[in-house]
């Protein structure tokens, strides 16, 4: 009973998986908590679910904030870390953040109002260094017994990872932002929608205005009145045809003068090349153009002019030879003046001339300017071939009748601005193909209408709509989320610039034309400008349609199951719940219970089935349905009805926890079998045994009892009877004595026989009680060396064996265990007889030798072979025995001989057997009345117990 | 040995009378006083009424028995000098064995005839 308790007293530990071992094992014994047995419950109950939860979780417990926390939580402690913190008081755990989770826990302990952060950066000391870690996490009071708070609860999910994604796209883009701002260029891009979406720092510099103000075709009523319908022709027009567009236009800057603007929009595109608006660039040509007007004022300040210009000029004659260049014209074409200067234009610049002879030509002929921008052209300058950007014009130059004279050509060099540029474009396609490639879905929507600014592959594919996504309103993509929340979600964030999280959150979705419902954890993200305001929102998420899924398969394996216990051939049944319901029973199981299924099917077991009641099975159940360890039993004696009434039968059954897909445990499986029948003809078959056991025992005891009383009788004999029989003797001789001469020879005969009868009867009770006590059990076995045994006898011999002038010869005799006295009453027995039954005129030869038996002898006499046996053998030359009688000579009290011829009792060999027996061994006797005897005792070395 | 003052304990009256016969019958100088019951002879001797030179002693008597008095005798300093002579009908080793481990003198068993014993007594005696 002590055992069980204890182990329910740990149950809140039990599967708690690697923490949970760890706080089992923790020496608790110097801890304030002391050990778990003297924890309150509300600690075993609060640990209990922080153990068996898969979600992070952390206790600070009692007044030291005794740390604990379980295995989800155990990861976010890195490696060579704060692990293992168990036991420990949470400022020893935390020591490095203390400052801000100190105070945090105070406040949520006097308090009692929880605390909650989302992507709260708190940075601790984890995998040997001190590392930046974001959390969403919420701090809660953690009640005592005493209903006062005595801890603090602790979930907290890491965010690292995700902040970490946002940063690198911040960054990303921040770099862009910092290449744009220092550059003189006004660079801005816009969106597919037209609309600017950024200008950088020249053009607030330039304007004066903020980007806000910019923003919305801001900088459109800074256009000259004379340019700003044209330029917006040409920006709108090209905008329409997803073209890049070229523009020259004036602008008002902020010290209130209009300049010169040339403005270049090349296209810009996502990375699966889709239309995502501009990046332009404009720079300011204002000196250049007002040279060039002065020029054409006045031809005669032109050569002037023109050479003073910072634009590269020159000036070809209707033949196309150069009749001015300038220094700066000089320096863009890589080439020396003699090389230009008065030379056929298309010999100087022979590398350009397929590619612009033509438009050349036309110019001259239709008078009509042609502008090339930012194009690439390979020129060899200096000797060498260089790829460069350049924007020309090719002007003319007309007489008072409007016929062509000349020809300006107009270079301005824009490779480094160019390629400037592209290094931007290119670090915006590295940022996007990063997004890109991102496995978990990221949308861009910009504007309050949401329009899509981006997506990756990853959103795409869930949103099932195709990858022609880019520039249409997410409402458009997406209308089956009306009515679905998602639009007042993102409209919240995009309105508050708060972000949005949610978990799990099943959405309908129509993909391949069929409505699914997936189920996703996302969050909606503000984009904020420079300006802090919001401009967007990024849409990121998890998909967790296939988790769901696999919970249904677990639904579907649940159903499988129910249909397996109802096939199934033994009884089975499921228990709901802690009131043990019965959800379902095959048939076997209602026949087992002896009742039919409907009064018991969905009603607690013991409800339905009373007679089960108080026989033990509702500890079992709890004990299952707590701790999940499945239970077996054998043959349990149970009382269940039959017929109406109520038997005892014997079953066999299974008790397993039934698992929920998250490791709870909400009922119990049994399996049972009915083993009665079984049971009973055990039952019988050990009455049988047990009875013929106490017949066995009380057959036993009798003959103990028996033998018991034979010693009785055999002490008796020997004893008390020795002394009337002393005093007939005695007395008898004395009488003989004190009659003296008065005797005749008659009388004298008669007291002889009287002596003589007394002896032999003294030496029959003498003989009987040496034969009784050879089976004592206080003789103790020792180490007997039979030649000394030998020695012995032929010293008490020594008068007889000098009378009969026998001969007794012995060989090298062994050393065996045995009782020192049994072996010299055998061997006296032995040599006395061979002294004794000899012929009359016969002088008696004794011979004893000893031979090891081999194994086969061992098997033949049936012996152990665990020792090594001799054969200890006599053999005489007396008056030997009829072989007919080689057994009954071992008899006791039969004797061979007359009493007259030989004396003797007929114990002695009675007694010889007896000692070999008592020894393990065996006597046996061969021998003829020609011959003489031989008399084999069989001896064992050792005396196996 | 030639001891002439004897002491007999003995409960068996016939044992007694067979045992003074052969006294008798060896010499007529000896003196032997006869007990049936060991703790009276044990009183007199520790009260030095008599002053035997040699005890003879059965062993299975009522009340004490021989080895008891054996026992008590070795114990009392002046009468633990005194030898003791077993005169018993058994013959077993092991009785033999225990008594001259208690400091017997000599182990007699009980003769079946008259002669024998006076073949035993004779030379204690003479």
């Amino acid at each position: 009973m002590k055992a069980d308790t204890e182990k329910n007293q740990y149950i809140f530990l039990e599967d708690g998986g690697e923490m949970g071992e760890m706080i089992k094992s923790y020496d608790w014994s110097t801890s304030v908590l002391g050990t778990p047995d003297k924890w309150p419950p509300s600690l075993c109950t609060t640990l209990g679910i922080i153990l068996h939860s898969a979600f992070p979780m952390f206790l600070f417990w009692g007044k030291d904030l005794i740390c604990f926390y379980n295995d989800a939580f155990r990861p976010s402690l890195g490696i060579d870390g704060k692990h293992p913190g168990i036991g420990k008081k949470g400022i020893e755990v935390w020591d490095d953040i203390w400052e801000f989770v100190g105070p945090m826990i105070k406040g949520v302990m006097e308090t009692g109002k929880p605390v909650y952060f989302e992507d709260q950066l708190i940075g601790f000391y984890r995998n040997g260094k001190k590392e930046d870690i974001y959390w969403t996490f919420s701090y809660s009071p953690a009640y005592g017994d005493n209903n006062k708070i005595n801890g603090v609860f602790v979930t907290c999910t890491e965010t690292t990872g995700k902040i970490q994604t946002i940063k690198a796209l911040g960054e990303s883009e921040q770099r862009f932002r910092t290449m744009a701002e220092s550059t003189d260029v006004l660079i801005a891009t816009s969106d597919e929608t037209s609309n600017a979406t950024y200008f950088n720092k020249a053009w607030t510099d330039f304007t004066g205005r903020s980007v806000n103000e910019l923003l919305d075709f801001g900088w459109a009523d800074l256009v000259h009145e004379e340019d700003r319908q044209n330029f917006l022709d040409i920006y709108l027009d090209a905008f329409k045809k997803q073209q890049t567009w070229t523009g020259q236009f004036r602008m008002l800057n902020k010290a209130g003068e209009y300049r010169w603007l040339i403005a270049n929009g090349p296209v810009r595109k996502t990375v699966d090349g889709t239309f995502a608006g501009y990046i332009s660039s404009s720079t300011d040509i204002t000196d250049q153009v007002n040279a060039l007007k002065k020029t054409e004022d006045s031809e005669q300040d032109l050569r002037g002019l023109v050479l003073q210009a910072p634009i590269g000029i020159c000036v070809l004659n209707a033949d196309l030879v150069s009749e001015i260049v300038n220094d700066s014209f000089i320096e863009i074409a890589g080439k020396p003046y003699e090389q230009i200067a008065g030379k056929y234009y298309w010999d100087t610049f022979a590398e350009a001339r397929p590619y612009y002879e033509d438009a050349l030509n036309k110019v001259i002929k239709e008078g009509i300017p042609y502008y090339a921008n930012e194009v690439e052209l390979m020129l060899i300058r200096h000797g060498r071939e260089e790829n460069i950007y350049v924007t020309f014009v090719y002007s003319p130059l007309k007489d008072a009748e409007g016929k062509v004279k000349k020809v300006a050509v107009w270079v301005l060099e824009n490779t480094q601005q160019v390629t400037s540029r592209q290094k931007v474009e290119q670090s915006e396609l590295e940022i996007r193909s990063l997004v890109e490639a991102a496995p978990f879905p990221i949308g861009v929507y910009k504007g309050r209408e949401m329009r899509v600014a981006f997506a990756n592959k990853s959103i795409m594919d869930i949103w099932g709509k195709g990858n022609d996504v880019i520039g249409k309103l997410f409402s458009e993509v997406l209308p089956e989320l009306d009515n679905q929340e998602v639009f007042k979600q993102l409209d919240e964030v995009y309105r508050t610039g708060i972000a949005f999280h949610i978990k799990n959150q099943p959405l309908d979705l129509i993909v391949d034309g069929k409505s699914h419902t997936y189920y996703f954890n996302y969050s909606l993200t503000p984009l904020f400008d420079a300006a802090g305001k919001v401009y967007g929102v990024m849409n990121t998420g998890v998909d967790l349609t296939e988790l769901n899924l696999a919970k249904r398969k677990i639904e579907e394996s649940e159903k499988n199951l129910r249909n397996t216990i109802l096939q199934a051939p033994v009884a089975m049944c499921i228990l709901r719940g802690p009131q043990f319901v019965v959800e379902i029973a095959n048939e076997f199981m209602f026949e087992l219970w002896g009742r039919p299924g409907n009064d018991i099917l969905h009603k607690p077991i013991f409800e339905g089935l009373p007679e089960a009641k108080e026989q033990g099975f509702e500890t079992l159940l709890e004990e299952v349905y707590t701790s999940g360890k499945t239970f077996i039993a054998e043959a349990v004696p149970t009382k269940l009805p039959r017929k109406g009434k109520i038997e005892t039968i014997y079953i066999n059954f299974v008790y397993e926890a039934y698992h929920e897909a998250d490791g709870t445990i909400s009922g119990i499986l049994a399996v049972a079998t009915d083993v009665t029948a079984q049971v009973l003809a055990r039952q019988k078959i050990e009455e049988i045994v047990s009875e013929r056991t106490r017949e066995l025992a009380e057959a036993n005891s009798s003959l103990q009892r028996s033998n018991a009383e034979l010693a009785q009788f055999a002490y008796i004999a020997s004893h008390d009877l020795q002394e009337p029989l002393r005093k007939i003797g005695t007395f008898s001789q004395m009488l003989e004595k004190s009659l003296g001469d008065n005797l005749n020879e008659q009388s004298k005969k008669y007291f002889s026989k009287i002596q003589l009868s007394a002896n032999r009867m003294n030496s029959l009770i003498r003989d009987v009680l040496t034969y009784s006590e050879v089976t004592k059990e206080n003789d103790h076995f020792e180490n007997v060396d039979l030649n000394k045994i030998v020695d012995n006898i032929i010293a008490d011999y020594d008068l007889l064996i000098e009378q009969t002038g026998a001969s007794l010869k012995s060989s090298d005799l062994p050393v065996l265990e045995a009782i020192p006295l049994q072996m010299s009453q055998l061997f006296g027995n032995l040599i006395g007889n061979a002294l004794k039954f000899i012929r009359k005129d016969e002088k008696p030869v004794i011979t004893i030798t000893a031979s090891r038996l081999s194994a086969e002898e061992k098997k033949g006499l049936s012996l152990s072979q665990v020792t090594d046996f001799y054969n200890i053998q006599f053999k005489d030359n007396g008056v030997g025995f009829n072989p007919e009688y080689a057994d009954k000579i071992f008899h006791i009290f039969q004797r061979l001989h007359r009493k007259s011829e030989f004396e003797g009792t007929g114990i002695g060999l009675a007694m010889c057997k007896k000692i070999a027996l008592n020894h393990q061994g065996d006597i046996n006797a061969s021998g003829s009345s020609e011959n003489g005897a031989v008399f084999n005792v069989i001896l064992p070395v050792k005396q196996v117990k | 040995m030639g001891y002439l003052n004897i002491m007999l304990i003995d409960d068996d009256e016939d044992d007694q009378e067979i045992f003074l016969a052969a006294l008798d019958q060896i010499s007529t100088s000896v003196h032997c006083t006869a007990f049936s019951a060991a703790r009276e002879a044990l009183k007199k001797l520790i009260a030095g009424e008599i002053n035997p030179e040699v005890i003879f002693l059965d062993l299975n008597m009522p009340v004490m028995n021989g080895q008891q008095f054996l026992l008590e005798i070795k114990k009392t300093e002046g009468l633990r000098n005194i030898p003791v002579i077993i005169f018993s009908t058994s013959s077993h080793a092991g009785t033999i064995e225990l008594t001259k481990e208690l400091g017997a003198y000599d182990f007699i068993t009980k003769p079946n005839n008259f002669e024998g014993l006076i073949n035993i007594l004779k030379p204690i005696i003479d």
